[in-house]
């Protein structure tokens, strides 16, 4: 394409200035859809984290603080729950494999950049 | 100039010489002249602003007066256009008073901004309109007496006249609004029904026939104004103390109150955000390890794979909303899970 570009040139400015207008607007639709996509995607975490969280009605599904407020509260409270199983599992004598008692999260955060 | 004749000769210099010292010459006294031009110019300006302030420091009477004048010159265009059966004194004085009348005009005539000259223009079109001078002329026709073809049209002129106050309180208002003084309008207002009930009253007391007579009554709304000044100007201090304070009732309230509002809502925002922030910490926290994040290492460029900075201006993970968001649920179904199959465990035993 770029070869295509600097062929065209010798022959007149027009044609090249067009193609990269062309360009910059296919940028533009590019970008608009990408940040629609982004968005879209947000909206559909923030209904998975709604659904998963019972505290959560639909119609706060878009305020943004209390989805945040509340799906932490629903973590402290499935920790909580996480740490009475286990010490229900133990006084009944049961053996509760390690990978069932959250130590809190696994993720250190290393795979953000990459 | 000088290059190109310079290089010629010796002779044509010296004459160049003189040329220049005779334009110097020149352009000294054109400058004197300049001078002395822009000086009268500014003197004239001076003068011409002091003769606006005389205006607008005594513009309401001015302005009657004015009114008064172009009435009186409209009115007698109308006759003048409608008289053969008139007496040829009256006519003189007319005339003589619409020479007077003129020169007002004229003199005042600069002064006018465009809002004023097309309120008189407007109001002197009505007055020539109004007056249909072939009803006119009939009703002069069938009374041959001049005393009795008088009191018919001194009765339009008092007609003209109580149309004069009112479109002489309209011409006021634009006026008014014009210089806009807040504070002056009720007065204004009240100047104006004033010299309109003059005018009523002098239409009710001029029942007799007597063009003098009129003449005199006419004389009246200035007299009026000239009271109503007087009283303005003695009740200034009263008067003027009540609508500033009004005046910054309603402007003081208003804006300190969007002030406040703005700081409202500047603040509440704040607020939300500080919130919002913080619960998001706090799912960060929840979510990934802080205490291991912040012992990594850090990324040598050749590992990075894409631009995005793992760590964000507050030391914090550098996550997407929604890859944060990911998280979050990921992190709530594996304790679920967890949690779940714990109490299978618990219910099988």
């Amino acid at each position: 394409m770029s070869s295509g570009e600097e062929e065209r040139t010798p022959t007149g400015r027009k044609k090249t200035t067009k193609s990269s207008v062309l360009s910059e607007e296919q940028k533009k639709a590019h970008h608009i859809a990408s940040e629609q996509k982004r968005r879209e995607n947000i909206r559909s975490e923030f209904d998975k984290i709604v659904s998963l969280t019972p505290t959560l009605t639909d119609s706060e599904n878009r305020s943004e603080l209390n989805i945040l407020t509340k799906s932490a509260d629903f973590i402290d409270q499935l920790r909580e729950e996480n740490i009475k199983l286990v010490e229900l599992a133990k006084l009944k004598g049961i053996h509760v494999p390690s990978e069932l008692i959250y130590n809190g999260p696994t993720s250190d955060g290393s795979d953000i950049a990459k | 100039m000088d290059f190109t004749t310079g290089s010629s000769s010796h002779g044509k210099d010296h004459h160049d010489i003189l040329d220049m010292v005779t334009a110097d010459m020149d352009f000294e006294q054109a400058f004197m002249m300049y001078n002395s031009l822009q000086q009268k110019q500014a003197q004239s300006s001076i003068e011409q602003l002091q003769k606006v302030q005389m205006l607008n420091q005594s513009y309401i009477p001015e302005t009657d007066h004015q009114h008064y004048g172009s009435h009186d010159f409209s009115d007698h265009r109308s006759q003048i256009l409608n008289t053969q059966t008139y007496p040829t004194s009256h006519r003189f004085d007319a005339e003589d008073d619409e020479d007077d009348d003129m020169e007002e005009h004229n003199e005042f005539d600069q002064f006018f901004s465009n809002t004023e000259a097309n309120a008189l223009d407007s109001f002197l079109d009505n007055l020539t309109n109004s007056t249909n001078p072939l009803q006119f002329y009939n009703i002069g026709g069938s009374s041959s007496h001049t005393h009795q073809e008088l009191p018919i049209f001194d009765l339009h002129t008092m007609k003209e006249q109580q149309k004069v106050s009112v479109d002489h309180e309209n011409l006021r208002q634009e006026l008014t609004d014009a210089f806009s003084h807040p504070s002056l309008k009720g007065l204004n207002l009240n100047s104006g029904s004033s010299s309109s009930s003059s005018s009523s009253s002098s239409l009710s007391s001029s029942t007799n026939i007597n063009p003098h007579n009129n003449d005199s009554d006419m004389l009246t709304p200035p007299s009026s104004d000239v009271e109503s000044k007087r009283f303005r100007s003695g009740t200034l201090g009263v008067i003027d103390g009540t609508p500033i304070k009004k005046k910054r009732r309603s402007s003081t309230k208003p804006l300190l109150s969007l002030e406040q509002k703005r700081l409202n809502h500047s603040h509440s925002e704040q607020k939300r955000r500080q919130l919002c922030k913080l619960a998001y910490q706090r799912c960060l926290n929840l979510i990934i390890d802080i205490d291991a994040f912040n012992k990594l290492p850090e990324l040598n460029e050749a590992e990075r794979k894409s631009k995005r900075a793992r760590i964000n201006k507050e030391g914090l993970p550098n996550l997407s909303k929604h890859n944060a968001l990911v998280r979050i649920s990921n992190e709530m179904l594996l304790i679920k899970g967890m949690n779940e199959k714990l109490a299978q465990l618990i219910e099988r035993s």
